[in-house]
């Protein structure tokens, strides 16, 4: 294999770990956005939940989140006919969310719709601090974050190129 | 109206609608309540027989009858307010939550008491979804006594679940219909939505729904004049109110829960009306055989 060739195939590998390592960050990116999506509507819903005491079938039927709709997750929560805690925890699962997001949601869906008024409020705002803190250090931690994954996939992709090549 | 028990099968998570609809027709079509407790007997009420059934829907004791599971019941409380309790916190204070299809689930459980006043309930642990009949001609003959001598103050009497609303809601239609009686203006003060709910009428009658009675009866008799007032299940609340009332000439017909009109003014709020003329007949309902309903003088029982 000529030098060239070496070389191209060198930086073909080089080039494709730096991609992978930009699509881990756009999950890292996107994780964020989900967690601040949920947040929003958490806030929506607080909202609307005690100032106008609107039924939640209305108020995700009145909702709108560019973000939400792309992951389905309003459709999920709109369509069906299974009670509110069910299809707000399958909704829940379409979103890139982590763990302790996703955990603290299960909670507070569980109880969607089931509590009175002043309990309901609680458990929304025990949640929507709880995402505050984890989206403030996610964002936080986002640059670093990203700049070590790709880094760290351009030197994969270095080290494959040297010891393939 | 509600048609029969099948309308609240909407309500009632699958596995006991399932056993439900396997009851004996006869039974189910005389069904007018059903009652779900959290880890108790799921019981169906026909008539005077609280009925408790097994998965398969055989009439059975309490061993081996179906039971209401802790999220079968939330599950149902979610069904009836919708999805969204919170919006019905006012309404579970007092015991019940109204219902899409009209009338109301009177539910149980927790209460939450704030400055000796229940606000609210923590938990529910029993819900109760009765049907509203409608006898049409059930008032009769109270309207017969009316048009003979005239519409005088009544009160209507009998244990829980005797047909009190029903009869309420049957004079309402007569009297504002002018069914066997000249046409009147009737106000009906329907705190909890369930005299007028659902009723298709076109007869002279003003509601208003969702207020405490006392205030309610203030209310319609400043702002709508009404010739009769009707309200469901008086209370010492609402005893200076109904005075007022009747002092601006309007005819009082309520209801009160008593075990026989001879009891009935045993109570001393009811006792106080009708010393003061508020009711001059007690009508007392039973359930012997159908709904019956016989009239007397409040004269000769005080």
């Amino acid at each position: 294999m000529s030098l060239v060739l070496r070389l191209l195939c060198a930086g073909t590998l080089v080039v494709c770990a730096y991609l992978i390592g930009l699509s881990f960050s756009a999950e890292e990116k996107k994780k964020l956005a989900a967690l601040e999506a949920m947040r929003r509507l958490l806030e929506y819903m607080r909202l609307r939940i005690t100032v106008t005491r609107t039924p939640l079938n209305e108020l995700f039927r009145s909702y709108n989140d560019v973000f939400l709709e792309k992951h389905g997750f309003l459709q999920a929560l709109r369509a069906g006919t299974r009670d509110i805690p069910c299809r707000f925890s399958e909704a829940c699962a379409l979103l890139p969310l982590k763990e302790d997001a996703l955990s603290e949601l299960t909670v507070l869906g569980r109880g969607l719709g089931t509590l009175p008024l002043c309990e309901q409020e609680k458990q929304l705002a025990v949640c929507i601090s709880a995402l505050e803190a984890q989206s403030a250090e996610m964002r936080q931690k986002l640059p670093a974050r990203t700049k070590s994954i790709k880094t760290v996939s351009v030197l994969f992709g270095l080290l494959a190129a040297i010891i393939l090549i | 109206m509600t048609d029969g028990i099948s309308t609240f099968f909407r309500y009632v998570p699958t596995r006991i609608v399932k056993a439900l609809v396997s009851l004996p027709p006869d039974l189910l079509r005389r069904g007018n309540e059903i009652r779900l407790r959290r880890g108790a007997p799921v019981s169906l009420t026909a008539g005077d027989k609280n009925v408790l059934f097994d998965c398969s829907g055989r009439v059975c004791g309490a061993d081996g009858a179906i039971c209401a599971s802790a999220s079968e019941l939330a599950e149902c409380v979610s069904l009836v307010a919708g999805g969204s309790l919170y919006t019905c916190d006012e309404f579970v204070s007092h015991g019940y939550i109204p219902l899409e299809t009209g009338g109301r689930a009177g539910v149980c459980g927790r209460a939450l008491v704030r400055d000796g006043r229940i606000t609210g309930m923590s938990e529910i642990t029993s819900i109760s979804l009765r049907l509203h009949r409608n006898v049409p001609d059930f008032a009769q003959p109270l309207i017969r006594e009316y048009a003979k001598n005239g519409i005088r103050g009544t009160i209507v009497c009998s244990p829980p679940a005797m047909g009190k609303t029903t009869f309420l809601r049957s004079a309402c239609v007569l009297l504002g219909e002018g069914r066997g009686i000249k046409r009147r203006r009737v106000g009906v003060a329907d705190e909890r939505d369930e005299i007028m709910a659902g009723v298709s009428q076109s007869g002279l009658i003003d509601v208003l729904s969702g207020a405490p009675k006392a205030d309610a009866i203030e209310m319609l008799t400043r702002t709508m004049s009404p010739e009769i007032l009707v309200c469901d299940e008086i209370t010492a609340a609402e005893t200076e109110a109904l005075i007022n009332a009747q002092n601006a000439g309007v005819c009082l017909l309520a209801s009160a829960h008593a075990a026989s009109a001879d009891t009935l003014f045993r109570r001393p709020h009811i006792r106080r009306l009708a010393e003061c003329g508020i009711f001059s007949v007690v009508a007392e309902l039973s359930r012997d055989g159908g709904y019956k309903c016989l009239l007397r003088e409040a004269e000769e029982l005080l």
